[in-house]
């Protein structure tokens, strides 16, 4: 019993980390080599490291399709993830996800706005742009409504369901209005990876980028909050502010997804569960980086297996997780109340 | 030495009064016990001192320091508070909870020194076992004192603790007062609150009772608890046997209001 706790708790998260890495640099490859054409795996290495290696075909395949896709996953699995995380613990629900506060309702307003009232086809950036619209503006009146409430857990989950219903409630107006436009709506909200370009695959890396620093350094913070809003602040903390910077972060985490790649549920729900198990504590300065790094294995393990079963087209992104998903949460809740 | 000035203050929720023109004075080295029934502004008295509510007249000083004029982050080295409150699912352990306690000392990454205090204070309340297991796995007893351990690693010389006793056994009990009443004799100035009277009267220097937002008595457990501020205060009858150490309270029956 003379190992430091701080130690083996720094060498658990250092250890985990990188298992987690490794497992995510073997499913990216695969994620590569997998698609509506199979590329050998050891092909798709030497694409990787040399392109002039192998011939144009294949090259294109890789570098302008397959690689920003996987990437484009990498970094959403990241956001949703972390997003998920942010939403339990400020709602201090481990069942909230990063849509409570009605942000996927919002997006697909936005995005049915312009499919179904507008007579001309729009580019797919101006759906990206009313989403993003859609999704703020919904978390924005949540965020007001849940003031009301002093920001405080029930608030905001309050708040969440009334915005969520009200914007739901207009959608499904515009997609009866709308008739045949509806598959594209549906098909939106069920998320997905085919949209994924260099262009996207640079914005959700810098949102990332942007995102995941500040919010380890927000570690203590965060786990003052599971104490109760007292106990955090006399630790020196003010939860009122931790809950508003982490609503914005996760806002904009899940807006910017929601917006270039539709509705990705599940994801953001499970990666904190699966990271808390996997970690036996939970710290957010161990939980938060591998909840992060399970989002992106979840994502591009989905991925590919839509692409796989889809094949020759694919499936979407969020009945995969959830078909797999929900199983898993049913279990890792189940061993939760036995241990209770 | 002054150490705590709670000058006149009242305090408001919503419309309802909750604390109304209270006045102490307590010094460091003391251990005190506010007693009263439900409702009668115990714990609003705790949080005023947190600075978790704000008074809507009067001020509170710390160290002859206004209480509005210290940033929260200072006042958690001066004050630590702890409410029984804790929220299952989240897997912490009990490592995680007391290291919290140095949070207010500690920059992004905890040190060696920090560990030893929590070890410390793992030690004093004889937890130091269940450092890895997780909260919501603990005995209601276990849970009340990694939150009162991670009090202790705060280091904070006013300890504010709502209701220690809720839902411990007898041998729990006595534990938790005991080391709470050590802070005290170390020179803390420690601050519960109670529903029940026997144990706050055996450890405490000081005792507060209170009823209906105002302070009925305040003084040692000898000189104040009588049979008549009992009866006032509960609206129950008992009786107290003084020819002993601590005054016992032995409660009879209620009286119809």
């Amino acid at each position: 019993m003379n190992v430091s706790y701080i130690q083996s708790k720094y060498s658990r998260l250092i250890f985990s980390v990188i298992i987690l890495f490794i497992l995510l640099i073997i499913i990216s490859i695969l994620s590569i080599s997998i698609g509506s054409s199979f590329i050998n795996v050891s092909i798709a290495i030497k694409a990787l490291i040399d392109p002039s290696e192998v011939n144009q075909t294949i090259k294109i395949i890789i570098w302008d399709i397959r690689i920003p896709r996987t990437l484009s996953g990498i970094f959403v699995g990241m956001l949703m993830a972390l997003a998920g995380l942010y939403m339990q613990t400020i709602t201090l629900n481990p069942l909230a996800d990063p849509y409570l506060t009605g942000m996927a309702s919002g997006a697909l307003l936005g995005v049915s706005i312009v499919i179904v009232l507008s007579p001309i086809i729009f580019g797919p950036y101006i759906i990206t742009i009313s989403a993003f619209l859609g999704a703020i503006t919904a978390m924005i009146i949540t965020l007001t409504i849940a003031s009301k409430f002093r920001l405080d857990p029930i608030g905001l989950v309050l708040g969440g369901i009334a915005v969520s219903m009200i914007f739901y409630s207009f959608s499904a107006i515009l997609q009866f209005i709308g008739g045949e436009k509806m598959v594209t709506i549906i098909i939106w909200s069920l998320g997905s990876l085919t949209t994924a370009s260099w262009q996207r695959t640079w914005f959700v890396f810098i949102t990332t980028l942007i995102l995941l620093p500040p919010s380890l350094l927000m570690y203590k913070q965060l786990n003052a909050l599971l104490l109760g809003d007292e106990n955090a602040q006399t630790t020196g903390i003010n939860p009122k502010i931790t809950r508003l910077i982490s609503l914005i972060v996760a806002s904009i985490a899940t807006a910017v997804t929601v917006s270039m790649f539709g509705v990705i549920g599940f994801v953001g729900l499970i990666s904190p569960h699966l990271a808390r198990l996997t970690l036996k504590s939970g710290d957010h300065l161990l939980v938060l980086p591998l909840t992060c790094l399970i989002g992106s294995i979840i994502i591009l393990l989905s991925d590919t297996i839509a692409r796989i079963i889809g094949s020759p087209g694919e499936f979407p992104l969020t009945p995969i997780m959830s078909l797999i998903g929900a199983p898993l949460l049913l279990y890792l809740m189940g061993r939760r109340w036995k241990h209770g | 030495m002054v150490k705590l000035i709670i000058d006149n203050i009242s305090v408001n929720y919503n419309s309802i009064q909750a604390l109304k023109d209270i006045n102490i004075k307590l010094e460091k080295g003391t251990m005190v016990s506010i007693i009263g029934p439900n409702g009668s502004g115990k714990t609003t008295l705790l949080r005023s001192i947190a600075k978790i509510v704000k008074p809507i007249k009067g001020t509170i000083y710390i160290d002859n320091k206004n209480l509005n004029n210290i940033p929260l982050k200072e006042l958690a080295h001066h004050v630590s508070y702890t409410s029984p409150t804790f929220k299952e699912g989240f897997d912490l352990t009990v490592g995680d909870i007391v290291f919290m306690g140095r949070y207010p000392k500690t920059g992004f990454i905890m040190k060696h020194t920090d560990e030893e205090i929590v070890n410390k204070a793992l030690n004093t309340f004889h937890i130091k076992h269940l450092i890895n297991r997780k909260i919501e796995e603990l005995s209601d007893g276990e849970r009340q004192k990694a939150l009162l351990a991670r009090s202790l690693a705060q280091e904070a010389e006013i300890i504010l603790v709502d209701e220690p006793l809720a839902h411990l056994d007898l041998k729990a009990q006595l534990e938790v007062l005991k080391i709470l009443k050590n802070e005290a004799n170390n020179g803390k100035l420690v601050i519960i609150t109670s529903h029940t009277i026997d144990l706050p009267a055996k450890y405490s220097d000081i005792i507060i009772v209170m009823k209906k937002g105002q302070i009925l008595a305040i003084g040692k457990p000898n000189e104040i608890l009588t049979e008549q501020i009992i009866e006032n205060t509960y609206n129950i009858k008992c009786k107290i046997i003084k020819n002993y150490e601590y005054p016992i309270v032995m409660l009879l029956d209620t009286i119809s209001d």
